[in-house]
């Protein structure tokens, strides 16, 4: 149950929000500073025109009821693992990496640390942003992360023009969805304001073999049990825009419990999860000139993070023993960032970044003594940005180089290392970006990029109990690159958006968990390497205003030991949607839209061995939405899984098959 | 399923690479041995302990199929076909039928008949709590018993689902007598709560890893683990009396973790207790204790090894006969300098000859099957795969390193039909 506390902040937020509404003296976009500015090469992504970085808007979607997990699969080299429905644990890797390979951003921000492992997208609401940028690879210098797999970012709501909308939905085995998002600009300072309430039962129906793929006679269909939840968000931005100057503040608050239903072979009836988040941030953004003809630009930004994470699962239902936790984590960040024109073809990138990760461990059933973990960080980068012409043709050339220190310790988490233990890594780390405009609105990009994991405390220090200890593990390092094309061209009612490329990964000193002696008991060890190379394609077509095709998909060929493929990595993987939109029918019809989309998961192995298949899958949506009656006000329909496919998911765990979502929404321009 | 291949092939011709035809499964029937039996069962899992395949060698060891069945043998539902944490039976029942223990999370007996290749039955052993079954012992007069290991917290939990016991398994119809699926009661269910105990203040339990039949006795190897294996209580074993379902605990004094109860072979009442010692502990609380057990149910030590400091072939072991046993010292973990290493061990004056060197240390050598007929001793190397001895005299020779099974899995365990 979301507690009184959490439904409180929401309300305080949305009042204080709709209480700063007054019309804006313009909608100017917000100026945001970036280190970037265009110079003619197409691109998918505002940040860097090199990198293989693709930008999902979530202000005008088609689809209702939807989650991060719905959104993603758009951009390609995306691959979502769910322990289920919505509101389960749900993590994204990219291009074949792990799902602890990829960096979350609020912003700017990293949500994502050395502790969260696959990072939990079920408890981040979409109605909270305003887009998702999903960078593959190497990720632009700007934001001090070198990743192995990749980066997610989420972009806030901050600015735009004067509105309030409301949107209350219904869907499928119980669910509900309730939001109210409103903007507002007083002179120079713009608020931002967005609460939402979701949740469901998902008791949704799947078959139940009983364990015993030799006997049919026992198989069932049952309704998953424990598999509800609840999730309540508010989100506050501000922005005071003084010129060349803007300061801007992010708060989110999400707070969510959730029932754990364990694996559907071994059902639960008591245990969950209980979360609250709070991430509040401070930036400022200040740009100019030097000497009045060298432009610079610099962003500073400050945030700080806790998350309370309380799991219950007092009879061991779930089968890792018996848990109470109510662990913390606090992480403090501050970053800066700035940019300067050295030249008339040479602009400077500098990062600086300093992290403190701090996490409490508290469980009523812990035979050893918790003790906090601490990790800090320290970073800083540089990029050379050399752009020019060669001919007529357009070209740029990123390199960069990162370092990263990182300092920790642990304390008494296994028995043979009760002393305190130190942590201490350095990570250099480079990416080099290269792009060309062929023609207008056409560039051939190519980026080669170093990344690096740190293992977490868990996997180095064990937790007294299962989880045995390796002091001695060395952080995984990955070397990357990827060649391709990117078409970003409007016509004069045609808009193409195109992007194909090729990839390859290498990851060293892989961290495997193994299992190393009876009961379970694992260790975490650096292994072998794997090989990952592929293709993508992403893209959009935009005809008249009135139809849109978008398009993703990814092959894969992964390699393991001895030439297996690596578990879990669908050789092939596509999505397709075609939306209609009418425009305006009479006077009461303002616009009808529509749309069908297809969905294939490719064959996979489920296991390291190769022995079990995972059977491939493909799934159709459609959907429609009216806007009708008085203006603003939109009803949306949503059949998700239209022909009942169902299917498991990576983690064999059942999916709920086809369900309806239902909402009416109004917007109001203020 | 729907097909994708027409409907994405226009997406497929943009791409590299992305072709997706190769059939994974190995179908779904069992060879059929008719009368030519193997003698070893062969178990290998891969390096996570995710997939399991068995296959089989006769007896003189030679393959006879490589993998029999895996988890892959048949399409998954909720399980695939074998989990990964599966083990063989610590004794078969030596009539050409196979079992197969399906431990942790899956909870799952299934029994074959290798002549025919048939499934004689499979039942899971649980409703929804992980039981977690270690161990089939079967009775000379035809019945056999279930050890389940877990012990669920839940003091509200039906006998189905309480674990920490001994039930009775139909070997013909491969399920669970006396049960009553309304209500999850066990008629007959021997519950070990009694013997379980307080260690300082945490509690722990039986935790039965093993049985046998010895003179019409039930001798269970116990763990006496708390549930998260922080504490372990004095090391010991059960005599538990199948009419009466009485139970009686013998303890081992300084002794810890004495799960796996072994066979003598040539002494029909005598059986070894496996003390494995407290994981990580730094005592010498391992050894290997043999008993002969008397008409009343009474045990008596008839012999011992124990562990001595700086290390024991005690990791592993199966005993050859009333004077000896096959031991294993785990060397350091994936260490060629410091390879695992196989002793005959003698018990009278605790003399270890050194037989056989893995190719690394740190549990690369598995769990061994001695065939006193024959006189092979079997070990597993998860990177060599078999590792075949004979006896010579009193001591063993190896006779051949060979690999087996299907790429990406290591062999772990025998067992001797």
């Amino acid at each position: 149950m979301v507690r009184r506390k959490e439904i409180l902040i929401c309300i305080v937020v949305a009042i204080v929000s709709i209480a700063g509404h007054s019309r804006a003296d313009d909608d100017e976009p917000a100026f945001r500073a970036r280190a970037e500015r265009e110079r003619g090469l197409a691109s998918l992504n505002g940040e860097d025109p090199t990198a293989s970085g693709t930008v999902v808007r979530l202000d005008d979607r088609l689809p209702t009821g939807e989650e991060l997990r719905d959104v993603l699969p758009e951009i390609p080299s995306v691959r979502v693992m769910s322990t289920g429905a919505d509101g389960q644990y749900t993590a994204l890797g990219l291009r074949g990496t792990e799902f602890n390979h990829t960096v979350v951003l609020l912003d700017d921000i990293p949500l994502s640390g050395p502790e969260t492992g696959g990072f939990d997208l079920s408890q981040l609401p979409v109605a909270a942003f305003e887009r998702v940028e999903v960078y593959r690879g190497g990720a632009p210098t700007f934001f001090g992360v070198t990743p192995v797999g990749g980066v997610l970012r989420l972009m806030p709501r901050i600015g735009g023009p004067d509105a309030v909308r409301a949107t209350l939905g219904t869907e499928s085995f119980g669910g509900y969805r309730a939001g109210l998002d409103s903007r507002a600009t007083v002179g120079k300072v713009s608020v931002g304001g967005n609460v939402g309430l979701v949740g469901a039962r998902n008791d949704y129906l799947y078959l139940d073999d009983g364990g015993t793929p030799f006997d049919t006679r026992d198989d069932v269909e049952r309704r998953r049990r424990n598999a509800d939840f609840q999730r309540g968000h508010a989100m506050l931005t501000s922005r005071v825009d003084l010129g060349r100057t803007v300061i801007d503040a992010t708060a989110l608050y999400v707070g969510m419990n959730r029932g754990e239903p364990g694996v559907a072979s071994r059902r639960t009836e008591r245990s969950s999860t209980d979360l609250s988040h709070l991430f509040v941030m401070l930036g400022v953004d200040h740009r100019g000139t030097l000497r009045g003809a060298r432009e610079y630009r610099v962003r500073a930004a400050l945030a700080t993070g806790t998350e309370r994470r309380r799991v219950s699962d007092v009879f061991g239902e779930l089968g890792y023993g018996q848990v109470d936790a109510d662990d913390r984590t606090r992480v403090v960040h501050a970053r800066l960032a700035g940019s300067v024109d050295a030249t008339r073809f040479l602009e400077l990138v500098a990062t600086a970044s300093a992290r403190l990760d701090r996490f409490l461990p508290d469980d009523v059933f812990a035979s050893y003594e918790q003790v906090k973990s601490t990790r800090d960080t320290l970073g800083a980068g540089v990029e050379a940005r050399l752009h020019g012409t060669l001919g007529r043709v357009p070209v740029e050339l990123r390199p960069s180089v990162r370092y990263e220190w990182t300092r920790g310790s642990a304390t008494g988490q296994d028995i043979h290392f009760d002393e305190p233990r130190r942590i201490d890594s350095a990570s250099p780390s480079y990416r080099v970006g290269f792009g060309a405009g062929l023609a207008e609105g056409v560039s051939l990009v190519a980026s080669a990029y170093s990344g690096t994991r740190l293992p977490t405390l868990l996997e180095l220090f064990g937790n007294r109990a299962r989880f045995r200890p390796n002091p001695d593990l060395e952080p995984e390092h990955a070397k990357g690159g990827d060649v391709g094309f990117v078409v970003a061209r409007p016509f004069e009612h045609v808009s193409l958006d195109l992007e194909v490329r090729a990839f390859a990964v290498r990851i060293d000193d892989v961290i495997d968990v193994f299992v190393i002696a009876n009961h379970g008991q694992v260790k975490a060890i650096n292994r072998d390497v794997a090989r990952i190379f592929g293709a993508e394609l992403g893209g959009s077509l935009t005809v008249w205003r009135h139809l849109r095709a978008i398009v993703s998909a990814h092959g894969l060929h992964t390699e393991h030991d001895a030439d297996l493929e690596l578990p879990n990595r669908p050789r092939f993987v596509a999505l397709a949607r075609l939306e209609g939109m009418s425009g305006p029918l009479g006077r009461r019809v303002y616009d009808l839209a529509g749309f069908v989309q297809v969905s294939h998961l490719g064959r996979a192995f489920y296991d390291a061995a190769n022995l079990v298949p995972f059977e491939p899958r493909t799934t159709f949506d459609v959907g429609v939405r009216a806007a009708l009656l008085v203006p603003g006000l939109s009803v949306f329909c949503t059949v998700r899984d239209l022909f009942d496919v169902r299917g498991m998911d990576f983690t064999r765990s059942p999916l709920p098959g086809r369900r309806f979502s239902a909402a009416i929404q109004y917007r109001k321009e203020l | 399923m729907l097909r994708s291949k027409t409907l994405f092939a226009w997406i497929a011709l943009s791409l590299v690479g992305c072709a997706e035809s190769t059939p994974v499964q190995d179908g779904g029937s069992l060879h059929a041995f008719g009368s030519d039996l193997p003698r070893f069962a062969v178990l290998s899992t891969d390096d996570t302990y995710t997939s399991t395949s068995v296959g089989f060698l006769d007896a003189e060891a030679s393959p006879m199929v490589e993998s029999w069945i895996h988890s892959g043998t048949v399409a998954p539902k909720l399980v695939e076909t074998l989990g990964g944490d599966v083990v063989f039976v610590t004794e078969e029942r030596g009539d050409g039928t196979f079992t197969l223990v399906d431990r942790f999370g899956t909870d799952v007996i299934t029994r074959f008949d290798l002549a025919t290749g048939e499934v004689i039955g499979q039942v899971r052993v649980r409703e929804s709590f992980a039981v977690n079954p270690y161990d089939v012992a079967y009775t000379d007069d035809g019945r056999a018993f279930l050890v389940r290991f877990g012990k669920n917290p839940d003091p509200a939990a039906s006998d189905l689902e309480a674990g920490n016991d001994i039930v009775e398994l139909d070997p013909d119809t491969v399920s669970l007598v006396g049960l009553d699926p309304e209500t999850g009661t066990i008629a007959g269910r021997i519950d070990l709560s009694p013997i379980d105990a307080l260690v300082g203040d945490t509690m722990t339990y039986a935790s039965p890893a093993s049985a046998l039949d010895v003179s019409g006795y039930l001798v269970v190897g116990l763990g006496r683990f708390a549930l998260d294996y922080s504490a372990a209580a004095e090391g010991g074993f059960a005599i538990v009396e199948p009419a009466s379902g009485n139970v009686e605990l013998v303890t081992i004094p300084g002794l810890k973790s004495c799960e796996q109860v072994h066979r003598v072979p040539g002494h029909p009442a005598r059986f070894a207790v496996h003390c494995g010692g407290m994981y990580g502990s730094e005592e010498p609380d391992a050894g290997l204790v043999v008993f002969e057990l008397d008409a009343d149910g009474q045990a008596t030590e008839v012999a011992s090894y124990l562990a001595e400091e700086g290390g024991s072939p005690l990791d592993s072991v199966v005993v050859l006969d009333g004077d000896r046993f096959f031991g294993i010292r785990f060397g350091t973990w994936d260490s060629s300098a410091d390879p695992d290493v196989g002793y005959v061990v003698r018990f009278d004056d605790g003399e270890a000859e050194e037989v056989l060197r893995a190719s690394a240390g740190g549990a690369t050598l598995g769990t061994a099957a001695f065939d006193p007929e024959t006189g092979i001793l079997l070990v597993p190397d998860k990177n060599d795969g078999v590792i075949q001895l004979r006896a010579q005299g009193a001591s063993f020779e190896e006779v051949r390193r060979f690999a087996f099974g299907r790429s990406g899995m290591r062999v772990r365990a025998f067992v001797r039909l």
